[in-house]
């Protein structure tokens, strides 16, 4: 059998792994286990120049002949699939989107579902703009502090911490002179 | 008290506890894809809500601490070797006086929440963390997906965001030869376990970092619960092979006195040879061979023998050479104390 990272030599290490019951083997040359820090076992592999050889690898086969993965591109943060390949990390949160399709596949490879059943946030907060307008941009950041700060001041005095309340408070003061 | 210096639950095996949550702000992207303004404006919106958050939490750019003394925060474990050599300028810490806390702000996520203790404790450090969470989330929106969850960098923190790990002990598994069992059974049951190096390839103090992989998938409690479980089995494990090692008295008598003498005697110490040494003498501690020390003595010396602590504590840049000798004149102060 040949080596499933390269392709070029014979493989002679076998690594397994179970995850959520599902076995998976892959079988590695002594070069590219070494590459990928698996030849010995109590080496972590690098994951993720390890994920970019088994996204590949997966656009590659047939179960997704249709997927042109290649050309796929992120337009607002301007990830390629390719440079995904090759960093194993995402651009921005929409990169989930552009490439959901690879995705949902990687992500069952590593963790055997590609659905959220955790914990989420209220979504109460409000959105942060990066971009103001330059002129009044010093005023906004003065005024959104206060507010903020102001906001705190309660919600520390409301939970009774005190020492937090007075740093606050102190700050407030040092804003109005 | 820093939390590393305290007794621990279980931290005869365990000697730490580490639960991690990935966060990204909406909107912005994620840290190797923002530009400058967007850097900044995290960092400034995460300094203008420490004093909200409690906890007596102080705000600190990178840039503001020198190489030494991060170098010190990565053997704490408290930041990423990476995060450490980072060339972002708005790269910042939010922590305590404790170091229980640790949020790394523009590492390879916008937000890494972080909170540790000593010896075995993910339960409690799961409500720290979620508590610190949904301060946060009063104040910042994050990044979330219905379907993914929270959204990461990476693909392997996406979901949960959650990674729990610990640190464990693992020296009579070592010296029966057991350990890659352990090893085997643990990387099959989705969790991955992996020797802490040093310099050499050899584990440095037999000392291994446990964690989940799933993220995804699964819910925090689930994670929390596995990652207990098999942290306890593995006491059980490292507890067993300690016993079976008690029953030929003399010869680890001799192996953890003679390695306590070198180690108390020493005129010279590598990093290397230390941790090793204290590897030994944590084990004929936890014994009760050893009456020497202490728990938190050694904690104390695992952490302020490591090379960057040894040059912070005599305050300048030293040389391999001049560490080793004062490597081996802070073990010696450090069991003089009281
Ligand atoms: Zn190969
Ligand atoms: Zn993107």
């Amino acid at each position: 059998m040949l080596c499933q990272n390269c392709g070029k030599n014979e493989a002679n290490i076998r690594y397994t792994q179970i995850i959520n019951g599902i076995k998976k083997e892959i079988a590695l040359c002594s070069d590219c286990a070494k590459k990928l820090g698996m030849d010995n076992l109590e080496l972590p592999f690098n994951l993720n120049s390890f994920l970019g050889d088994f996204f590949n690898d997966y656009a590659e086969t047939e179960f997704m002949p249709m997927l042109q993965t290649n050309e796929l591109k992120c337009k607002n943060c301007g990830m390629t699939y390719d440079e995904f390949i090759n960093t194993g990390v995402f651009g921005c949160s929409q990169c989930y989107d552009v490439f959901s399709n690879p995705i949902d596949s990687l992500l069952k490879n590593l963790h055997g579902t590609s659905k959220h059943i955790g914990r989420l946030p209220n979504g109460k907060a409000e959105k942060i703009t990066v971009e103001a307008d330059s002129g009044d941009k010093e005023k906004n950041k003065e005024s959104d502090k206060k507010k903020m700060l102001e906001r705190d001041l309660e919600k520390a005095i409301k939970e009774e911490r005190y020492e937090d309340a007075a740093k606050i408070r102190d700050e407030l003061k040092e804003m109005n002179k | 008290m820093n939390w590393y210096l305290q007794n621990g639950k279980d931290s005869d095996v365990i000697i730490s506890s580490r639960v991690r949550l990935s966060r990204n702000i909406e909107g912005i992207p994620f840290v190797s894809k923002s530009k400058e303004g967007q850097l900044s404006a995290i960092n400034e919106k995460l300094k203008s809500i420490v004093p909200a958050l409690g906890y007596g939490l102080k705000y600190i750019n990178l840039t503001d601490i020198d190489d030494l003394n991060k170098e010190v925060l990565v053997e704490k474990h408290l930041i990423s070797p990476e995060f450490a050599k980072s060339k972002n300028p708005y790269t910042a810490i939010i922590i305590n006086d404790e170091e229980n806390i640790c949020i790394q702000v523009n590492e390879e996520d916008h937000i890494k929440i972080q909170v540790f203790s000593s010896g075995l404790d993910v339960e409690n450090l799961m409500n720290l963390a979620i508590e610190i969470d949904q301060k946060l989330e009063d104040l910042i929106p994050y990044s979330v997906s219905k379907k993914y969850g929270y959204l990461t960098a990476c693909p392997t923190n996406v979901g949960t965001g959650l990674k729990i790990s610990v640190l464990a002990h693992l020296p009579a598994l070592s010296l029966t030869g057991n350990i890659r069992k352990v090893l085997n059974a643990v990387n099959n049951l989705g969790m991955s376990i992996r020797g802490l190096y040093g310099e050499g390839s050899k584990v440095e103090g037999d000392i291994y970092q446990i964690s989940n992989n799933q993220t995804l998938g699964v819910t925090e409690k689930e994670i929390t619960k596995n990652l207990k479980l098999i942290s306890q089995k593995i006491i059980e494990q490292e507890r067993l092979a300690r016993k079976f090692l008690a029953k030929k008295g003399e010869e680890l008598e001799d192996k953890v006195y003679r390695d306590y003498g070198v180690l108390s005697n020493a005129r010279k110490l590598s990093e290397e040879e230390a941790q090793e040494l204290l590897s030994s003498v944590k084990l004929g501690t936890d014994l009760g061979i050893i009456k020497e020390l202490n728990d938190s003595k050694i904690s104390k010396l695992i952490l302020e023998t490591k090379s960057a602590n040894v040059q912070v504590k005599v305050g300048k840049k030293l040389s391999v050479y001049e560490q080793d000798i004062e490597r081996a004149n802070i073990v010696k102060q450090i069991i003089k104390e009281d």
